[in-house]
């Protein structure tokens, strides 16, 4: 049967690449909630999908996907699924206002102009967001307090005390209440974030963290609720104009149930500051990949000298590489730490064994 | 108990092998139709419903059984 042009054939090696990357950011993403749909859109428009389908597709693995890592986690008592539900919300006007934006820039300064926006949105978020998790992390690193109970830091002590009436809204992680006039602009960043570089979570989850003093594996497992809730409407958007290519989709999300199944595992043998250092690590690392690609996109604008063609080939070889090394050490920490976990907890499970009997 | 369910004497293992097979039945059903069905999710507008709910399906049965693989091989949650 005749299919829309938008549909590429699929052969057996583009399958099981889109299978492992799909394996790979779905181990990331049960890990720190998000973080493993950035490579999926340029690794299917690597194959020769248009950018279009790439993203409706991507959109349409990601909600059942965060749907099995949010209910996975909530059965480990890590989700506050009120936070999730009025986070999400919000993240969604963000989405929609987000791909205006996009719409309007691509309609303004063509593919170069809306190519440059997404790069300086990923290397400025990434950089300051990315650069503060990561300073976090190594702090509690080199400070030795890996094994204590994370509490809330000034900014969000100080959040958790702004009192408007009416606004007010309980949320079991904080155990505190926060206006929701507080809520809602950090989901609307969210969205916004999702639908530029489609990794909400780089925004969503330090935002719970610092602002709102959500401790960091809740914060993680929160956001794939705040993922279903965004992923669903993104979905719909693209449906509606008949974009996803359910293949594409259902092979990533293959892929990705397995991966995210060992993520959220990983997340019960770890300390907390490990999700901030999978994170960190991985948001410098996408930064310097977007880095690469911004000279290609001045160039095509006109705002620095031509390049040659094999230039930018090459940049965008370099960048695409990165992006991919960043989920590969990504998932290599989180299987790491998942691997020494479970040999510790054996080694313990063996020690008390051995103690009983001895008794 | 006498009057349990018979669902509760279902073995996890027979469990994951069961979700793994409609699972599989799934893809085979997808990607021997891909025409069809591409046809049938790409055509927009309230046809939305339909890649939302093939995905919903997946997520179903393919979770339960990735839940369930990793399980049978040693990779569990720490209690």
């Amino acid at each position: 049967m005749e299919v829309s042009a938008n549909f590429i054939d699929l052969t057996a090696a583009g399958m099981a690449y889109l299978f492992i990357v799909g394996f790979v950011g779905g181990l990331v993403s049960g890990f720190i909630g998000s973080g493993g749909a950035f490579v999926l859109t340029p690794a299917m428009m690597s194959i020769g999908v248009p950018g279009i389908v790439a993203v409706a597709s991507n959109m349409c693995h990601k909600f059942p996907k965060a749907l099995v890592g949010a209910i996975k986690r909530a059965k480990y008592g890590q989700v506050d699924l009120k936070l999730g539900l009025v986070m999400g919300a919000s993240a969604e006007a963000g989405v929609l206002y987000g791909a205006h934006i996009q719409e309007a820039i691509k309609k303004t300064f063509g593919d170069a102009g809306s190519n440059l926006y997404v790069s300086v949105a990923f290397v400025v978020v990434l950089a300051i967001v990315g650069g503060y998790v990561m300073r976090d992390a190594i702090k509690i690193y080199r400070s030795g307090n890996m094994h204590e109970e994370e509490t809330a830091g000034p900014l969000a002590r100080w959040i958790q005390s702004i009192h408007i009436p009416g606004t007010m809204v309980y949320f079991d992680s904080i155990k505190a209440k926060v206006s929701v006039l507080i809520t809602i602009p950090l989901g609307f960043a969210t969205g916004m974030l999702a639908a530029t570089i489609a990794v909400g979570g780089f925004v969503g989850v330090p935002s719970m963290m610092y602002v709102l003093g959500v401790p960091s594996m809740m914060a993680s497992a929160t956001e794939l609720v705040i993922a279903f809730v965004m992923g669903v409407g993104g979905t719909i958007k693209f449906a509606w104009g008949g974009f996803v290519d359910i293949r594409l989709a259902m092979i990533i999300l293959a892929g990705s149930l397995f991966g995210i199944q060992i993520g959220a595992i990983g997340t019960t043998y770890v300390k907390p500051f490990m999700i901030k250092v999978v994170m960190g690590v991985i948001m410098v690392t996408v930064l310097f990949s977007r880095a690469f690609v911004i000279p290609v996109y001045l160039s095509q604008l006109g705002l620095i000298e031509p390049m040659t063609e094999a230039t930018t080939k090459l940049l965008k070889n370099i960048s695409f590489s990165i992006m991919i090394l960043a989920l590969i050490v990504g998932a290599a920490i989180v299987l790491k730490a998942l691997i020494q976990g479970m040999r510790e907890h054996k080694q313990q499970h063996a020690s008390i064994e051995e103690a009983v009997a001895a008794d | 108990m006498t009057n349990e369910s018979p669902q509760r004497n279902i073995s996890p293992a027979t469990k994951t092998a069961v979700m793994g097979a409609i699972t599989l039945a799934i893809y085979v059903t997808l990607f021997s139709l891909e025409g069809h069905i591409l046809n049938l999710t790409s055509q927009g507008k309230w046809s939305f419903v339909i890649p939302i709910g093939i995905a919903f399906t997946v997520s179903y049965f393919h979770g339960a059984f990735t839940s369930g693989f990793w399980d049978a091989l040693g990779v569990k949650a720490k209690k």
